[in-house]
């Protein structure tokens, strides 16, 4: 008998995700095999083949406790739990190919992200306010028309650029913060 | 116990274990239906579905002996229930019904 054992990561996968009354029958079968594999196919074969079983198994599992805890399926949410099912079996047939669409997915995302920082730090107009990447909103207050005037960062770049005059300045300024940072007693 | 009617791979992994006989468990039953359909079958699928059969009462289960080769783990051998067999015969005589005046073998009215 070989004393290979499957590969840990596998195995610890399946033990996250089996249910615990069909855990060591699915460990001790897969075990089995794994060992047979090994002495017919080649030890690297068999890791490659138990990474994929594990892989299945706590798909279908995750998605079977899914179904017991009543998330799934109903009218509203069917398309999206289509969805998980369609991809759920894609992965189980052919995790590579799911796993390379998943990773291709993954890297557009992450340029996407990196231009739209790159263009966040270079481009983007900054306040000039104390603690300004804590502004989640600048709004305009029309004292005329008794009502908030919004308007975009934009509009605030250019009235600060017209600035010519303390006169002209007219505006207020409030800060609402979400977190008390002093006392007001003290 | 279910009253409810059995789905398609419910039945195949049913008439597995029936005609695996003794020690029956996960390995052999995955065996038997990918060697009777002629066809690969998803084992993590016939795993959820032996659990779900068990769940409904449809299928009993007992560990047998540890083994090395199984990291020390025992087979876990089961068997289907009175219940189970009724089920089944019932989803047989529906499906027979149906085909009831047809031709088998193009699923045509002769």
């Amino acid at each position: 008998m070989s004393a290979r054992r499957p590969p840990r990561g596998a195995s610890w996968l399946l033990r996250r995700f089996v249910p615990g009354d069909t855990r060591d029958r699915v460990l001790g079968d897969l075990e089995e095999v794994f060992h047979e594999r090994s002495r017919t196919r080649g030890h690297g074969s068999a890791g490659i083949w138990f990474w994929r079983e594990a892989v299945s198994f706590s798909v279908l599992f995750a998605l079977e406790r899914a179904r017991e805890a009543g998330v799934a399926p109903t009218r509203g949410v069917a398309p999206s739990w289509l969805d998980v099912k369609l991809g759920g079996r894609m992965l189980v047939k052919s995790p590579l190919l799911t796993l390379t669409g998943c990773v291709a997915i993954a890297t557009a995302i992450g340029i996407n992200a990196g231009f739209h920082e790159f263009v966040r730090i270079y481009f983007s107009a900054a306040t000039q306010l104390e603690s300004d990447d804590g502004v989640v909103r600048i709004s305009n207050y029309d004292v005329a028309g008794g009502g908030q005037d919004p308007r975009i960062l934009k509009d605030l770049a250019r009235w600060r650029d017209g600035l010519e005059t303390v006169e002209q300045i007219g505006a207020a300024l409030r800060l609402d913060m979400g977190l008390v940072l002093q006392d007001p007693a003290g | 116990m279910s009253n409810g009617n059995l789905g398609d791979f419910e039945q195949m992994v049913l008439l597995a274990i029936l005609q695996l006989g003794e020690d029956v468990y996960g390995v052999p039953i995955v065996e038997e239906i990918e060697r009777r359909t002629d066809r690969s079958v998803a084992r993590a699928a016939v795993y959820v579905t032996l659990r779900r059969l068990e769940k409904k009462g449809l299928v009993e289960s007992w560990m047998g002996e540890p083994s090395e080769e199984r990291g020390g783990k025992a087979r876990r051998l089961v068997r289907v229930r009175p219940e189970g067999q009724r089920l089944l015969q019932g989803s047989r005589r529906a499906m027979e019904a149906m085909w009831q005046g047809l031709d088998p073998a193009h699923g045509d009215a002769p």
